[in-house]
């Protein structure tokens, strides 16, 4: 069973692919559990299991065994339809390639999961979105396409994208990679704040040990599995 | 479907101009073809249908049963009291004008040689009122009165190098199954653009060719001119209601039947005419498989990232499926512009035949100049089709967007 505060609880989660046919495993017998409002470091060298990890908890890959629980649901078996529900309704992405749509303005990107949702109007959508925008600092950009935009500001439409259908979990993979260390920073507390601020959890990958100070929690990952996990520091 | 789908469909399409522009120009290509190609097949039918009715076979005629399967041979049956049916159908709804003939099989002579051809006694009184020889006349004048004259298709007259003024031959089997033969002098020659007519007929005053065939105060035909081409099924109808109340035992039968080989070539024509471009269509379309494929192929991490943020298959499926009808539209409306334009310009200025291909037979009964026949329904028609045919064309494209797996669409390069 999962405790009412965990979002996130994995037991025995294990996850191969197959590669002709051979099958390599990614993660092998995970148990964690996540706390509501965690802001949570998965950390580890390439090929440790971090983005499958992300993958899994984000409802985008199914393990091969183990079960999955998000906000008390085993989502392990449930048919591709109703993953997309619950990304659409429950889970935020940032990518490291910011991975916005290039013919949408900043407003309409941080518009798009909402038009996705489809829970919504079109007045309250982009009320919605420019409140979003308002809060990462960039208001005044709303209407400029992507290549318009530094890579720090892209990353910040990503994070009020991730945001903006007030998630219960927001999964950024690496999403300092693709900046510079300044930049980077800035990003992550950006997360820190919208954490703090809103509660949202936050789970995101990283091999870089600037990200892995500003988290609270910190998990290793080594050959798919646990190697070290600080727990909840304050 | 949101409008923010729509717009991102029309924006995606315009993402990459130069393929874009590409494919626009293949489908516009395309259908420019297919506008001005049934513009031109349309306007041809009509101006034929318009030439077999005015110079050949009227709206209707009236006949005696059996007559169009005994036609061109000497021993039709003929229509009594024809003066009388005559008057009577002026008076019927529909009816724009009626007049009577004498066709029958006959040989022209010059003295050397014989050719075989379809003379006509016409009534030079109400002939105008049906069919339109007398505007067609290209060298000397139209039968005046009951003289000892006729009038010759251009070609047929050609073919004796018979000019106006001369004298011709005309042998015909008369009702006793006499040979008569008729000297007749040549008072103009006509030009219908028809061949059944301009290289096989010669039109003789009515009264001299009932004298010749013992034949006076008979017809073997009687035709109608309505007001509109549309009316022919009611005038029929209301011809032949009145024939039956008159207890007289004759057919009517309408244009179509009497021109029923034109028509039949005509279909088949068309027919050959939709394969063709059937086919330029379909390379069009193979070009819009291309575009979507390579769409889909670039987009696929894009697509990951959307499906990962909730976006369900059916809308990946929806999206690309926009996409290709924005293609379409837009190539449609530029097709549509080009083949109309194209089409349109036949319409007021023709293509003059005669000068492109001299006296040779295009297989159409048209005189000199081509026109096309520019319509609504045709624009519209092409529009719809371009993006039936383009979404179509992105149903596969579409589909293999819409069975990305997030998680391998994300690690895509």
């Amino acid at each position: 069973m999962q405790r009412k505060d965990q979002i996130v609880k994995l037991e025995d989660v294990s996850k191969e692919y197959r590669v002709g046919r051979i099958a390599v495993p990614a993660i092998r017998g995970i148990t964690l559990s996540i706390d509501a409002g965690a802001f949570l470091s998965i950390a580890g060298p390439s090929g440790s299991g971090k983005t499958t990890l992300l993958n899994l908890i984000g409802c985008i890959d199914r393990p091969t065994a183990g079960s999955v629980y998000l906000e008390g649901t085993e989502i392990s078996a449930l048919p591709s339809s109703r993953l997309a529900e619950i990304r659409s309704s429950s889970l935020g992405f940032i990518f490291q390639t910011f991975n916005l749509v290039p013919v949408l303005s900043a407003l309409e990107n941080v518009e798009f999961p909402l038009v996705i949702s489809g829970t919504m109007g079109g007045r309250e959508r982009r009320r919605r979105a420019q409140e979003m925008l308002e809060e990462v600092g960039l208001a005044d950009l709303m209407g400029r396409r992507p290549n318009e935009l530094s890579g720090g500001q892209q990353q910040r439409i990503a994070v009020a994208r991730a945001l903006v259908k007030q998630p219960a979990i927001v999964l950024a993979d690496e999403p300092t990679a693709n900046l510079d260390s300044g930049t980077g920073g800035s990003i992550l507390e950006l997360m820190r704040e919208m954490n703090e601020r809103r509660g949202t959890t936050f789970l995101f990958s990283t091999h870089d040990r600037m990200v892995m100070e500003y988290a609270r929690r910190l998990i290793l990952l080594r050959d798919g599995r646990i190697e070290r996990d600080d727990g909840e520091v304050s | 479907m949101s409008p923010v789908l729509v717009r991102l469909a029309f924006r995606n399409v315009f993402r990459n101009r130069k393929r874009s522009i590409i494919t626009f120009l293949s489908i516009s290509l395309g259908l420019a073809a297919l506008v001005f190609g049934q513009g031109l097949m349309l306007g041809i039918g009509n101006e034929s249908m318009k030439n077999i009715i005015d110079y050949q076979t009227a709206h209707l005629t009236i006949s005696p049963p059996g007559y169009l399967d005994m036609k061109e041979t000497s021993l039709s049956p003929s229509v009594p009291d024809y003066p009388e049916i005559l008057n009577s159908l002026e008076r019927l709804p529909h009816v724009e004008g009626a007049t009577a003939r004498i066709v029958v099989p006959a040989v022209l002579n010059d003295g050397m040689n014989d050719l075989p051809c379809l003379a006509s006694g016409v009534d030079v009184q109400t002939d105008g009122h049906v069919f339109r020889l007398a505007d067609v006349v290209a060298e000397g004048r139209y039968l005046q009165g009951q003289r000892l004259e006729m009038v010759v298709g251009t070609r047929l007259a050609g073919q004796f190098a018979a000019r106006p003024g001369d004298r011709l031959n005309v042998i015909m089997q008369d009702r006793g199954g006499e040979i008569e033969v008729q000297s007749l002098e040549v008072a103009g020659l006509v030009d219908t653009g028809n061949p059944t007519v301009d290289r096989g007929s010669l039109f003789i005053p009515l009264g001299v060719m009932q004298r010749a065939l013992g034949m006076e105060g008979q017809a073997t035909e009687v035709a109608v001119r309505l007001r509109r081409a549309s009316d022919v099924g009611a005038g029929r109808a209301a011809i032949a209601s009145f024939l039956a109340a008159e207890g007289l035992d004759l057919d009517v039968s309408e244009w179509t039947e009497l021109a029923g080989d034109f028509l039949r070539l005509h279909r088949l024509k068309k027919r050959a005419f939709g394969v063709m471009t059937g086919v330029i269509v379909l390379l069009a379309a193979v070009g819009i498989v291309n575009t979507m494929l390579m769409a889909s192929f670039e987009r696929t991490r894009e697509m990951g990232m959307m499906m990962a943020m909730g976006m369900k298959a059916r809308t990946v499926l929806i999206l690309f499926l926009l996409e290709g009808a924005v293609l379409g539209l837009f190539g449609g409306l530029a097709g549509g512009l080009l083949g109309g334009a194209a089409t349109y310009y036949t319409e007021v200025h023709g293509i003059d035949i005669g000068a492109m291909y001299g006296d040779i037979d295009i297989g159409y009964p048209i005189r000199d100049v081509l026109r096309g026949d520019l319509t609504v329904g045709t624009l519209i028609g092409t529009l719809c089709f371009g993006v039936v045919v383009s979404v179509l064309a992105s149903l596969y494209p579409a589909w293999r967007a819409s069975k990305l797996v997030p998680s391998e669409a994300l690690r895509h390069v």
